[in-house]
């Protein structure tokens, strides 16, 4: 699945990689905050310096920040069609540039280490808990929908509304007794009603110097009026 | 309809960020109230689920295809507090691991897909989901559902300031209503297909009156149907609130980008803004986490 | 160890799975579980693991009797590997997966570590502890699964057909594993080699009854036209 490549930039090691995962939390939200209220240049400054520190692939990266394109072209053609092409191409940058920023903090951040930094901060514990379990049966019972669907055509289905819905519902059913065997096998390991968080290091002060930087372009985001 | 980042104004994301959060929290606390073991393993492995079912296309008429959202289904088998957590944990998945809808904008998405569309679906399935009518209550939330969340998500858009003219509004709303009738179908017919495997499965709505909940939809219907009516008949009355509300499409905020900058005093009126927005933001979690750090304790007590 | 007398259970849709067990294991012995798809050994192993509540019969384990109550306390002596491996590993790294059990017991997490990796070792796990479970083979699962039951250090070990989706190195692996373990083992298995290869004593299950028992080789001998 897509995430695989996600999966492996965060395994890798840099600056950025080391930090707490709520200081690069924080960082990209005072970003896309400045993103968001003023010039392009400061995600674009932004990412300038952070990609060497991630030391990410540029072009995979670049890349990868387009998924958010189909949306945001359709919003830049209406606007751009409602007679205001500067916005359109506005959006269209701003969107791109955002994802990307998103892009360099997933990248050098496993994905438990962004829930444990969600938890630290506050986060309900049974969303959480629940986000991981999604994420962890994602690909498992998209795997068992695709074999379904060509065990279904193999034996010459024509893939009606009922049939597929049929299916869907055995795919319900599938993931309900899925679920239910996970909980009896977590029972069966003494487990009492919640799951034990994972120990993270304390804030540093590299991690204080990453937030202040970004506050920084934050600031300079909404001093240096247009 | 996930909104990535870079779309909505400053007022809207905030705003709405500050409705989600609290929101889930105590959606979080329902969701688990009166059961004796976490429901994360039951919820997550339904995340999972919905995730899988939203990536089957259903054929529906000429060789379209449509997919399921999911949320009507999640709040007739799981519940609607149960349900609103799944889509949210849902929607955290995608933005944090797929990049499908922003992180600045997760609020956002929260509200229109998980919390409006999981509780609308949910309201005609509480008040005549046991009778007789109960399969059109199924239908008639999913298609509430979809319209909602789209409406929501659409006048979201608009109000930051994103132009988009009259008649592409109208072709817009006329796809979001063929979505949300094939959603309704969809629901119908997978609901009806668990049932058969096991009735337990499918959530039977307590014969009680609930006024939160009542109360949620009524307004976010309300909200939607109006900003969709008002998007589409008066632009110029759109116009009048994006200024009311300090967002104007041809003011600074979506001016092109190109142009000169300058030093500005600390007092300017983007900064005052961004930063009291800030503020508010700080104080919204403050309160949050204050709330459920107490809700915590008295619990545990 | 444990003792089991007239254990019944019936589905909440009223379907009877076991009917009338008795069922004794002592400490150290290995015991195989044979018997068609259907015929209640599954359940069987949930009833002793205290996951399903028997309609009626008993079921002691170390002279304590299982009920609601003293279930979480004596599930500590049994180890139950589940026979979909994708059940059992769900947190996000091998090591915190072997690691959940001891922090449930109230290991610390320095400890926890430690018994986690000695788990890890005894079953030939040897690196990638970092992995996500998902991306392991099938058979380095299986081993991972067996590790997170080992690293709370059970007296017995309830094993839900083993060899499912091992291929034969991988199931040779898991015979000199379990041998080398020296827990008393419950094994449910249609593997007549695995079976005998591991097992000194055998009991026949057939519509929730057990109709035979013996040495694995007797077992497979009276009910060979079932067996193969």
């Amino acid at each position: 699945m897509r995430f695989a490549e996600l999966d492996a930039w965060g395994l890798r090691d840099s600056v950025l990689h080391r930090r707490d995962a709520r200081a690069k939390i924080i960082a990209t939200l005072l970003i896309l905050i400045a993103a968001s209220r003023g010039s392009l240049v400061f995600p674009v400054l932004a990412l300038a310096l952070a990609l060497p520190l991630a030391r990410l692939p540029l072009i995979p990266v670049l890349l990868r920040g387009a998924v958010v394109l189909p949306f945001s072209v359709g919003f830049a053609a209406a606007s751009w069609m409602s007679g205001r092409p500067d916005i359109a191409l506005f959006v269209l940058l701003r969107s791109y540039l955002s994802a990307l920023c998103v892009i360099v903090l997933l990248g050098s951040t496993q994905f438990p280490a962004i829930l444990e930094a969600l938890r630290r901060m506050g986060a309900p514990p049974l969303l959480l808990d629940t986000i991981q379990f999604v994420y962890r049966y994602l690909s498992l019972i998209a795997e068992q929908s695709k074999r379904m669907a060509i065990a279904a055509s193999a034996r010459g289905a024509r893939r009606s509304f009922t049939a597929v819905a049929g299916a869907t519902g055995v795919l319900f059913a599938r993931s309900y007794d899925r679920a239910e065997a996970v909980h009896r096998s977590m029972l069966a390991r003494g487990y009492s009603g919640s799951l034990k968080p994972r120990v993270a290091a304390a804030f540093s002060a590299p991690d204080a110097v990453l937030v202040l930087a970004s506050s920084t372009i934050l600031l300079a985001a909404l001093l240096l009026k247009r | 309809m996930h909104i990535p980042d870079g779309f909505l104004s400053t007022p809207v994301w905030a705003s709405l960020g500050a409705v989600s959060l609290p929101a889930v929290g105590v959606m979080a606390r329902k969701a688990q109230a009166h059961h004796e073991h976490s429901r994360a393993p039951l919820l997550g492995v339904m995340g999972a689920f919905v995730f899988a079912a939203q990536m089957v296309n259903f054929p529906v008429a000429a060789g379209a295809s449509s997919h399921l959202l999911g949320g009507a289904l999640l709040a007739c088998s799981l519940g609607p507090a149960a349900g609103v957590i799944v889509m949210t944990a849902v929607l955290a998945i995608q933005a944090f691991v797929f990049q499908d809808g922003g992180i600045l904008a997760l609020g956002a998405n929260i509200f229109n897909l998980a919390i409006a569309g999981v509780l609308t679906a949910y309201i005609p399935y509480h008040f005549w989901g046991s009778g007789r009518y109960r399969r059109a209550a199924v239908f008639v939330g999913a298609v509430l559902s979809v319209l909602v969340s789209a409406g929501l998500a659409m006048s979201q858009i608009l109000l930051s300031g994103v132009p988009v003219t009259t008649p592409l509004l109208q072709l817009s709303a006329g796809l979001f209503t063929l979505a949300a009738l094939a959603e309704g179908a969809i629901t119908v017919a997978v609901l009806s297909a668990i049932e058969k495997i096991n009735p337990d499965w499918v959530c039977r709505p307590a014969a009680r009156r609930n006024r939160v909940l009542t109360l949620v939809g009524a307004a976010s219907v309300a909200v939607a149907i109006a900003s969709i009516f008002v998007a589409s008949t008066d632009p110029d009355a759109l116009e009048r609130i994006q200024i009311h509300i300090g967002v104007t499409p041809t003011g600074a905020l979506l001016s092109t980008p190109f142009a000169d900058y300058r030093f500005a005093s600390i007092v300017s009126d983007n900064a005052a803004k961004a930063v009291a927005g800030l503020v508010g933001l700080a104080l919204v979690y403050a309160v949050c986490t204050a709330v459920g750090r107490a809700v915590a304790q008295r619990r545990s007590v | 160890m444990i003792e089991v007398r007239g254990l019944r259970y019936a589905y909440p849709d009223g379907a009877v799975a076991l009917d009338g067990i008795d069922f004794h294991l002592n400490e150290g012995e290995t015991v195989v579980l044979l018997g068609a798809n259907g015929s209640g050994k599954t359940t069987f192993v949930l009833c002793l693991a205290g996951l399903l509540q028997a309609s009626s019969g008993l079921i002691a384990i170390n002279g304590i009797e299982l009920t609601k109550s003293t279930a979480p306390e004596l599930r500590r002596e049994l180890g139950l590997v589940f026979q979909d491996a994708d059940d059992q590993l769900f947190l996000p790294t091998v090591l915190e997966d072997v690691m959940f059990g001891p922090l449930n017991h109230g290991l610390s997490r320095a400890d926890a570590e430690r018994v986690a990796r000695e788990s890890l070792a005894r079953t030939g796990v040897r690196a990638g502890y970092d992995r996500p479970p998902y991306h392991l083979s099938a058979g380095e699962k299986r081993r991972v699964a067996i590790a997170g039951v080992l690293a709370m250090n059970p007296k017995v070990l309830l094993l839900d057909e083993p060899t499912t989706y091992l291929d034969p190195p991988g199931q040779r692996d898991l015979v000199t594993i379990l041998a080398s373990l020296p827990q008393a083992k419950l094994l449910v298995t249609h593997d007549i080699h695995f079976a005998s290869a591991l097992g000194a004593r055998a009991v026949f299950f057939d519509q929730g009854r057990i109709v035979g028992a013996g040495t694995v080789a007797e077992v497979v001998e009276r009910f060979t036209w079932n067996l193969r």
